[in-house]
């Protein structure tokens, strides 16, 4: 079916076969293999020591043979110089225009380096998933990130600007402050984290006395950060509360933003096959996984990315193919639904896997709760406990025991798992302005 | 599909590229016309991506 070339960003690579999608990945993992190899002493010493050269890359399947890189690899080659960055470095040093760096949040931060050229880059990968979700020059786009010195929002930013949105930076303001700009510019679209999104959405009634909906102008939002712009009951809750599409995209700081959804929404993300590889991996077996439904561990490259370039980096997130097209005509494949865990964080609680991601979908679920929650998992003697919290919306606590039963039955039904609940009052648990930190397994400290 | 000549585009795109590329070497240091060239082959690089990779797949 022919379909309306203009909401393509390039309806060439868009629309093009698999066949020829694959052909085009094998060109340029090539071609990036090859400047590694070359230009960073850590990928030359990392190929040397298992006796790979890329002449040694011929077909799509010869890819797996290279090895995967992780982010401690990262952390322990900035130790070498050229400083700050070590020798993962591609480039001169002194090509570098951009520093950025990872949040920490497992560790010491990875530094990212970005010659002019990635940073185009960037911005040129935002402009896909932008205009997949809408976005044109008619668009005035809020800013509410801090502009630091976390990666983020900031490619987002150029993307728009490429694009020919009006963008508007909403950088050291806070919360009430955003909001009341973006209704006075009445902003059509912005991009923050799910938390920050339903954050503003309660500030804005609760401390403004503004309805989103209605004194907002506010037609589109772009997610990212946390899976929960994919969470189909978190996803549900934003949309309401702002009267507006939520769109999901995955960026990772290592590699680059490499999935979105579009306006089609079928409930998964196309990967950006042209400028990325997605390869699964089992976690068991270690073989990557072509087909859809079996989850793996997403192990991506980035093909054009070349200060610091990210080759086979396993980001330890789970995904899995999914076994539908889009309706939008993209042929990019596509993961089903959006990350569905870290590998670190999918844990076995009283011997059952258990994704944080499928408590957020059934707490979310149920509309008498607040949009906040946490959870413990410990050791009562030999035995996980695992401790909910949860808040009930004001007003929303005349049924407490009804719902709680709803909320344990659904719970039981999805992770096949009974949980302790605590009921604490209205805006008593934590509340975070960027991720969100709700999922605690104190098994792992010993705790 | 479009009607669009990917080989024709790439040529054009190629040409972008070694004019800018001249244009720096008869700089011959001018660090105005080196770095805005860097910067304008960076965007030509952008168009590399987009249309040039494609040569020989469309």
């Amino acid at each position: 079916m022919s379909k309306d070339q203009s909401i393509y960003w390039n309806p060439v690579i868009e629309t093009l076969p698999q066949e020829k999608v694959k052909a085009l990945q094998l060109k340029k993992f090539k071609r990036i293999l090859t400047f590694a190899y070359e230009n960073s002493p850590f990928y030359k010493r990392l190929y040397t020591e298992v006796g790979l050269e890329p002449g040694d890359i011929r077909t799509f399947e010869d890819i797996r043979k290279v090895p995967k890189i992780e982010k401690g690899m990262m952390r322990e080659t900035q130790q070498r110089d050229p400083f700050p960055f070590g020798d993962m470095l591609a480039v001169p040093v002194e090509r570098i225009t951009a520093f950025r760096q990872t949040s920490g949040t497992t560790g010491t931060p990875v530094y990212q380096a970005m010659c002019w050229h990635d940073w185009q880059w960037w911005a040129e990968a935002w402009c896909y998933i932008l205009y997949s979700q809408g976005y044109r020059d008619t668009d005035r786009v809020f800013m509410p990130f801090g502009y630091n010195i976390f990666v983020a929002f900031w490619a987002a930013h150029y993307g728009a600007e490429r694009i020919g949105c009006e963008v508007v930076p909403g950088g050291v303001l806070n919360t009430q402050a955003r909001l009341l700009k973006m209704q006075e510019l009445r902003c059509t679209a912005f991009m923050a984290t799910p938390t920050y999104v339903l954050g503003m959405a309660t500030a804005a009634r609760e401390k403004l006395g503004l309805d989103p909906v209605k004194d907002l102008n506010i037609q589109k939002i772009t997610c990212a950060g946390e899976p929960g712009g994919l969470i189909p009951t978190t996803k549900k809750r934003m949309e309401e509360a702002w009267g507006a599409k939520v769109y999901d995209h995955i960026g990772v700081s290592e590699v680059g933003s490499w999935s979105y959804e579009c306006t089609a929404q079928p409930g998964g993300q196309h990967v950006n096959e042209a400028l990325f590889l997605l390869e699964i991996e089992d976690m068991d077996t270690g073989e990557i996984i072509t087909g859809p439904g079996k989850e793996g561990k997403m192990i991506l490259t980035a093909l054009d990315r070349i200060g610091k370039p990210a080759i086979r980096f396993d980001t330890k997130d789970v995904v899995r193919w999914a076994d539908y097209d889009c309706g939008c005509g993209r042929t990019f494949r596509m993961i089903d639904g959006g990350v569905i865990g870290r590998a670190d964080d999918i844990t076995k609680v009283k011997g059952v896997l258990l994704a944080p991601t499928a408590i957020e979908e059934v707490v979310r679920s149920i509309t008498e709760l607040s949009d906040e929650y946490e959870v413990v998992v410990s050791k009562k003697g030999d035995v996980d406990d695992i401790l909910l919290k949860v808040e009930f919306k004001p007003g929303g606590e005349g049924e407490q025991e009804a719902v709680l039963g709803r909320l344990q039955d659904q719970l039981r039904v999805k992770t096949n798992l009974g949980y302790r609940l605590e009921v604490h009052p209205y805006g008593t648990l934590p509340r975070y302005e960027v991720k969100a930190k709700r999922f605690k397994d104190t098994r792992k400290h010993g705790g | 599909m479009g009607d669009w000549n990917i080989e024709e585009m790439a040529d054009l795109i190629q040409q972008l590229r070694e004019l800018a590329e001249t244009l720096k070497e008869k700089g011959h240091g001018i660090e105005a016309v080196a770095r805005n060239t860097d910067s304008m082959i960076t965007d030509i690089e952008m168009l590399e991506l987009n249309i040039s990779d494609l040569k020989g797949l469309v």
